[in-house]
């Protein structure tokens, strides 16, 4: 018979690419309706709510408007994917940053497994921005590059803290660490800050 | 407390909790204008990062999402190659098991139930079902049943065989036979499913007594049923045309398919942690933990 056509196999079948299909498919199986739920909100609220903060964070992260868009999609589909997975009555705003910092860092990770050539510190500044008043775009700007030059985990923190709200008990756990070492990176990140913005604030 | 620690307080304070400080450091601040130039410094720093310029592209990002979102929704033929997606997810679980539990073969010392003899039996008979679907015409899968169902029959009441894996060669002998009187694809991917499930049911057992070796080989049974006996009949289903909407047997099936990806994600709290991730990187689900703090 043909076994050697069908030997055993470590095989991974690809993962979907984009399993918004499947999910609203399997979704609508689940509860009925055409909604997806996620928290016991519907999911295109979800995004309404919570994009622009989730493109927000990783652009800062991530110095490029390109890699924002993709990485906020993967964040909002990676969401979709776990919805069962947040729990009620937490931050929802938190469980998004978690999910976006882990697909920056494992984009970061990628990208130096592949020996891809990193971002540039600063590159932020290039990039396009939605034009404020004189001042707070020269200073805002300044920050920004400023920013950019931290290292990847003070920077997620004070970006959580500094421009999304969070609290440190939020931040703890989507960086996956304890209160105290979130506040440890957030001292670390501040220090550099002033000290690269001296005579600047 | 000293000018250090105080400024390590406010470095690592929530600034908004400024108003409610402790009073040795509310002392200390009024006193020493250093520290009070830091604390002021901060909060300029603060409000300097929530009027940085807003990124643009965020809108039409979002908007092109919520477009694929709402057509994702309103399509109801979606799932020609959704009945595919769907089953290639069980395949990339069941395959990460597979994987994992080679992995945890050779970091473990195993201590399996399902011999080679077994392997070797449920292999022959698996093969026999799968050759029986890809029969060329009806009349092939009859005499291909006749040519070997004595001996399949043999295979599958080996006394070697434990008594699980009796009941997996009884699955497949009663899916070959059923699979010899007709040649319906959904049918037939029906009848592989039920294979699939009781493989499923049988690494559950093997996971929950910790038999590495037994979880390995029925994940490979798996991967095999569900690659050339499930996704071959789907592949003409789909090349046919049919879809979930117009076939409520093909709908179940999805269904079922669904149930058991997520019987397969839930083997990943039986399987050793070693392999535990091994299997969460192949699923691209997060870890427990990411990223500690550097």
């Amino acid at each position: 018979m043909g076994r050697g056509r069908r030997e055993r196999t470590n095989e991974i079948a690809p993962y979907p690419l984009n399993p918004v299909d499947v999910e609203l498919r399997l979704s609508r199986h689940d509860t009925g309706s055409q909604d997806v739920l996620c928290g016991g909100i519907a999911m295109t609220q979800v995004v309404e709510q919570h994009w622009n903060a989730v493109y927000r964070l990783l652009y800062r992260l991530s110095g490029s408007s390109h890699d924002a868009e993709d990485l906020t999609q993967e964040t909002f589909l990676r969401a979709l994917q776990r919805r069962d997975s947040f729990r009620a009555g937490t931050n929802m705003r938190a469980w998004l940053m978690r999910i976006a910092s882990n697909a920056f860092f494992d984009l970061q990770r990628r990208r130096r497994t592949a020996k891809a050539t990193p971002l540039e510190d600063g590159q932020v500044q290039g990039a396009p921005t939605q034009a404020g008043p004189v001042e707070t775009q020269e200073l805002g700007g300044l920050l920004a590059a400023a920013i950019a030059r931290l290292p990847e985990t003070p920077r997620l923190v004070f970006l959580m803290r500094s421009l999304e709200e969070l609290s440190f008990r939020d931040i703890a756990e989507a960086i996956g660490s304890t209160e105290e070492t979130a506040r440890w990176h957030m001292l670390q990140a501040r220090r550099k800050l002033l000290e690269m913005l001296d005579g600047k604030l | 407390m000293d000018c250090t620690r105080i400024q390590e307080w406010l470095l690592q304070s929530d600034l908004s909790e400024t108003g409610s400080m402790p009073a040795d450091v509310a002392g200390h601040l009024a006193g020493c204008a250093d520290c009070r130039g830091l604390a002021e410094r901060l909060r300029r720093l603060e409000t300097a990062a929530r009027t940085m310029p807003e990124p643009a592209g965020a809108e039409a990002a979002k908007k092109a999402f919520l477009g694929r979102l709402a057509s994702a929704a309103a399509r109801p033929a979606a799932g020609r190659t959704l009945t595919r997606r769907v089953l290639r997810w069980s395949a990339a679980a069941a395959a990460a098991i597979l994987l994992a539990t080679a992995v945890g073969l050779w970091l473990f010392s195993p201590s399996g139930t399902q011999t080679a003899e077994a392997s070797t039996a449920l292999d022959q008979l698996v093969d026999w079902n799968l050759d029986l679907a890809d029969a060329a015409s009806p009349g092939d899968r009859t005499r291909l049943y006749a040519a070997n169902v004595d001996k399949m029959k043999r295979l599958a009441g080996e006394g070697r065989l434990s008594a699980d894996d009796r009941d997996l060669a009884g699955a497949l002998l009663v899916n070959g036979e059923r699979l010899s009187h007709g040649s319906d694809p959904v049918a037939d991917a029906e009848g592989f499913t039920e294979v699939a499930a009781a493989i499923v049911q049988h690494m559950g057992k093997a996971a929950k007594r910790g038999d590495t070796r037994g979880l390995k080989g029925l994940a490979g049974h798996y991967s095999r049923i569900l690659l050339h006996g499930i996704n071959a009949r789907i592949e003409k289903l789909d090349a046919a045309g049919a879809t979930p909407d117009r076939n409520p047997k093909l709908d179940r099936l999805i269904r079922r398919h669904a149930e058991l990806r997520e019987q397969l994600a839930a083997l990943l709290k039986t399987t050793p942690d070693a392999s535990d991730k091994e299997i969460r990187r192949a699923l691209d689900l997060p870890a427990p933990r990411h990223h500690k703090g550097k």
